[in-house]
């Protein structure tokens, strides 16, 4: 059964891996291709073989790192390839969008070791090589080369200093501070959507998922990451066009969300995990909203008000909405993720739990200062369409997913949880919850 | 039925039935369609009277206990092997209190501003609004679980600073939301901080057991509470973005200013006075914010000069001497002041935008101009003083200052990191002409391409 299962894994990886290579060739466009793909990659995950975990230790895994990952890629590529802008679609952007996903796929289903790091050394490669030539390759080439490089050698040395190396390739791929540089200047030099289905679904991550950070590292992690966390979600705010500042608002998320992913052993893992899947959707969100809006106006200026509110008012209640869902803003999915995750800080030091709170509380901030300064303001004399019927459709279903997986978050735990249960040589991190005595029940009436 | 759960399903009812009512008119959005406004005010008046109602039924019945609390359970919202979160409302007197007081001043705002607002284009906007914000009270007054009282307490601040900045297209509104937004944001981490803190080291959900808390971290929690309420209930050093709060329409800023927002502060040290109660020195510090505040508000508003800012400031004095009520444990007094003052500050808002009328009405059945009492205190200082405490009082106390130098300088410090990165950038890409000059926008700030959406 387990091999089926595995088959199944590898035959859709495979596929998209052989699509990208066949969508370049027929000159496919990613609006009537994506969203087949997706379905696709839906109705494996629906599959009753994948439902249950695979235990077996083997060169692919499928539990909580991984599982639902298939899902979110599949909801991503739909709503990324279904919202595109007009002038973005082309063959080359799904050969690039294919050829992204499979190799992230590959590399989060891939257990820890050698392979694991020469795939994600790969996926690095793959990163440049579907950037398009030019500027974007140029700034980009140092970076990958570096992660690569490093991913690399976290095989040279003994096992137990490999997560460092790992945890430092995955830091420059997602351009956390002071790494940011590549990341950030892609969304000035490259095609809008690329440049957010690179960085916004933090396809790195799915390096480490599996790969628990050691302890006596966890405190001087966290402490970057939080410095990461403050100073690109202060960089996003002193930005002068909206590009670049989405740039550093994800690299703040993506700071975040490691400091969950690399907590070992508690709950803490499990909300870093959730916040993965759920942050990477809202920012996918708000990514493709600022593409809408820059296809339509333009590079927007954070000089001055914009005053768009008064031409494109769906777009403003989209962009707050997913900026608003990647903080934690209450009735989304991200602040049940939060609420899980922030247990894991607090046990190192209650002041790290105060400046993680901080630090999420400026990106949203960083939110309302950019909504604000792009919808508000004296109305500009313009014509712009307000969301599209195909953009609204896209838009508004991956909100309603991230209301719907907020308000009843058990879904996503226990879909997580399912997978994560079994034998220790599957699920390295079971649930240890860390939270001291179980609280007392309330009476139930 | 028993009176626990009768009590408890009238609590959720009053506190999921304004959620509902913001979702009535926000899912025709979904589907592309625009309500009328008469559509609008139909439903927004059912849901707070069926609001209103629900907490005046369940106020009877917690009198008709004999005023016993009641933990009500929902549902587990978050149920793993060793981490629960409840969903769960607790109802006792703050509770009940702050409810009829929200279902009520709702439900009047709401009539109001169906002529204050007609054929503004911010109608349906101001409408979800309201209701998001009637349900974000709701839980903050019966959320049984911090998590649920900080989810009230973000969605309060969130449609408070979108309220302030409804005139969109003014730059000055958008300017005081966002400061506004600013600081609940600062304080937030407080209460987030502290609920975190709370689960963790006792598993407890509520702030109503802190014996399970090692001493520190009960000082920790206490003192969080307090830096917490600070923001909502403007205390200082926070109460500058309250008066600028009131660029917001009449009717948002007697519910959030004059009636239920400010108040959401002193309600938090209500919740929290477990906490706060065997911590004599945390209370004198609460004490001595609440002192402070009082006479900050009561001096800079006797030199403001229009009536709104006037009237925010006696909010914020208000709110000062509720704080040392609670500090002092006058913890019934609080209540009773708290929702006396939310009726008359609401009532004296409201009348507002009419107090020019009113004054010349006055005058009309005197038969002369109305004038002032010349009984002022400081009439009795010397000449000098008194001119140095007004221009002390116009500034503000220069509270404002001490903020603005510190941001100012912690922008130029990221703008010049970022100056930095983008000639790196430029560097990196081999694109010479960016790295002499870094990246702007257009001057022109964008152009019509609708053709390539």
């Amino acid at each position: 059964m387990s091999t089926i299962r595995l088959d199944l894994v590898l035959l859709a990886i495979g596929a998209l891996a052989v699509l990208a290579l066949v969508a370049r060739t027929l000159k496919l466009t990613a609006r009537p291709t994506g969203p087949l793909l997706a379905a696709g990659l839906v109705s494996l995950v629906g599959t009753e073989f994948l439902i249950a975990a695979d235990h077996q230790r083997s060169f692919l895994v499928i539990d909580a790192a991984s599982l639902p990952r298939l899902a979110v890629w599949a909801l991503l590529l739909w709503a990324i390839t279904w919202v595109v802008p007009r002038r973005d679609d082309s063959p080359a952007l799904m050969g690039r969008l294919l050829a992204l996903v499979s190799v992230s796929l590959l590399v989060t289903f891939t257990d820890v070791g050698p392979a694991h790091a020469a795939l994600f050394a790969a996926s690095s490669a793959v990163t440049w090589w579907i950037l398009p030539h030019g500027a974007p390759r140029r700034l980009a080439a140092l970076p990958m080369a570096s992660s690569a490089l490093i991913a690399l050698g976290s095989t040279l040395v003994p096992p137990e200093r490999a997560p460092y190396l790992m945890y430092l390739a995955v830091a420059i791929r997602l351009g956390v501070f002071p790494f940011h540089t590549w990341a950030v200047g892609l969304f000035e030099r490259a095609p809008l959507v690329l440049a957010v289905a690179i960085t916004a679904p933090l396809a790195g991550i799915g390096a480490l998922a599996r790969t628990p950070l050691p302890d006596d590292a966890w405190f001087a992690f966290d402490v970057w990451m939080v410095l990461s966390a403050y100073l690109t979600g202060g960089l996003a705010i002193v930005q002068r066009r909206l590009d670049r500042a989405l740039g550093f608002f994800i690299a703040a998320s993506a700071s975040v969300v490691l400091i969950g992913v690399s907590q070992a052993g508690d709950l803490a893992h499990l909300g870093g995990l959730m916040m993965w899947g759920v942050t990477s959707a809202a920012l996918v969100g708000l990514g493709l909203v600022v593409a809408a809006l820059s296809a339509r106006w333009g590079v927007v200026d954070l000089t001055r008000h914009s005053g768009l509110l008064q031409h494109t008012p769906s777009f403003a209640i989209l962009f707050l909405f997913f900026g608003l869902a990647t903080v934690g803003a209450p009735g989304t999915a991200d602040f049940a993720s939060q609420d899980v995750m922030l247990h894991g800080p607090v046990s190192h030091h209650p002041a790290l739990l105060l400046a993680l709170v901080g630090a999420i509380s400026l990106q949203g901030y960083a939110v309302l200062h950019l909504g604000f300064r792009v919808f508000f303001g004296p109305p500009r004399p313009a014509v712009l369409k307000d969301v599209l019927l195909r953009e609204h459709i896209g838009l508004v279903t991956l909100a309603l997913i991230l209301v719907l997986t907020g308000l009843a978050p058990q879904a996503l735990i226990s879909g997580l949880t399912t997978a994560e249960a079994g034998p220790p040589a599957a699920s390295p991190r079971q649930l240890s919850a860390r939270v001291a005595p179980q609280q007392p029940s309330l009476p139930i009436p | 039925m028993s009176s626990d759960v009768l009590m408890g399903s009238l609590g959720t009812l009053a506190l999921v039935l304004p959620a509902l009512g913001a979702m009535g008119i926000a899912l025709p959005w979904l589907l592309r369609v625009r309500l009328e406004e008469r559509v609008i005010l139909r439903i927004t008046n059912a849901v707070f009277s069926l609001t209103f109602l629900a907490t005046l039924a369940m106020d009877a019945v917690f009198l008709a206990r004999g005023g016993a609390p009641v933990e009500f359970l929902i549902t587990d919202w978050i149920a793993l092997p060793a981490y629960t979160v409840h969903s769960a409302v607790l109802l006792d007197a703050p509770a009940a209190l702050i409810m009829t007081l929200t279902g009520f001043l709702a439900g009047l705002i709401g009539v109001f501003s169906g002529n204050y607002l007609h054929k503004d284009p911010g109608f349906h906007r101001f409408f979800v609004l309201l209701l998001v914000f009637a349900s974000g009270m709701m839980a903050v007054a019966a959320g049984g679980t911090l998590d649920i009282i900080y989810a009230g307490w973000e969605i309060v601040g969130l449609t408070s600073a979108l309220l302030i900045a409804y005139f969109t297209y003014r730059e000055a509104p958008v300017r005081h939301g966002l400061r506004a937004f600013a600081v609940y944001r600062v304080c937030d981490v407080a209460l987030l901080g502290a609920a975190i803190l709370v689960h963790h080291h006792s598993g407890a959900l509520t702030l109503l057991h802190p014996d399970a808390l090692p001493p520190e971290s009960q000082l920790l929690v206490g003192g969080l509470l307090i830096f917490a309420s600070m923001g909502k209930g403007a205390l200082l050093p926070f109460t500058g973005w309250l008066p600028r709060a009131m660029e917001g329409p009449t009717p948002s800023s007697a519910i959030f200013y004059g009636a239920l927002s400010i108040h959401a502060g002193p309600f938090l040290l209500l919740r929290g006075w477990p906490y706060l109660e065997g911590l004599p020195a945390l209370r004198w510090i609460l004490g001595g914010l609440g002192l402070a505040t009082a006479l900050h508000a009561s001096m800079v508003g006797r030199v403001q000069s229009d009536i709104k800012t006037q009237l925010g400031y006696a909010s914020v004095a208000q709110a000062g001497v509720i704080v040392i009520e609670i500090a002092a444990g006058f913890t019934g007094v609080a209540m009773i002041h708290i929702f006396s003052h939310a009726i008359l500050r609401a009532a004296q808002l409201l009348r507002a935008p009419a107090v020019l009328h009113d004054w010349f009405g006055l005058a009309a059945r005197l038969g002369r101009t109305p004038t002032r009492h010349e009984g002022y205190v400081e009439r009795h200082l010397p000449a000098g003083l008194r001119r140095r405490a007004y221009a002390f009082a116009l500034d503000r106390w220069a509270i404002d200052d001490f903020g603005r130098l510190g941001l100012r300088q912690a922008r130029r410090l990221l703008q010049s990191l970022d100056r930095v990165d983008q000639r790196f950038a430029a560097r990196l890409a081999g694109d010479p002409a960016v790295a002499a000059e870094p990246a702007t926008a257009s001057p022109e700030g964008g152009h019509l391409v609708n053709d390539q959406a």
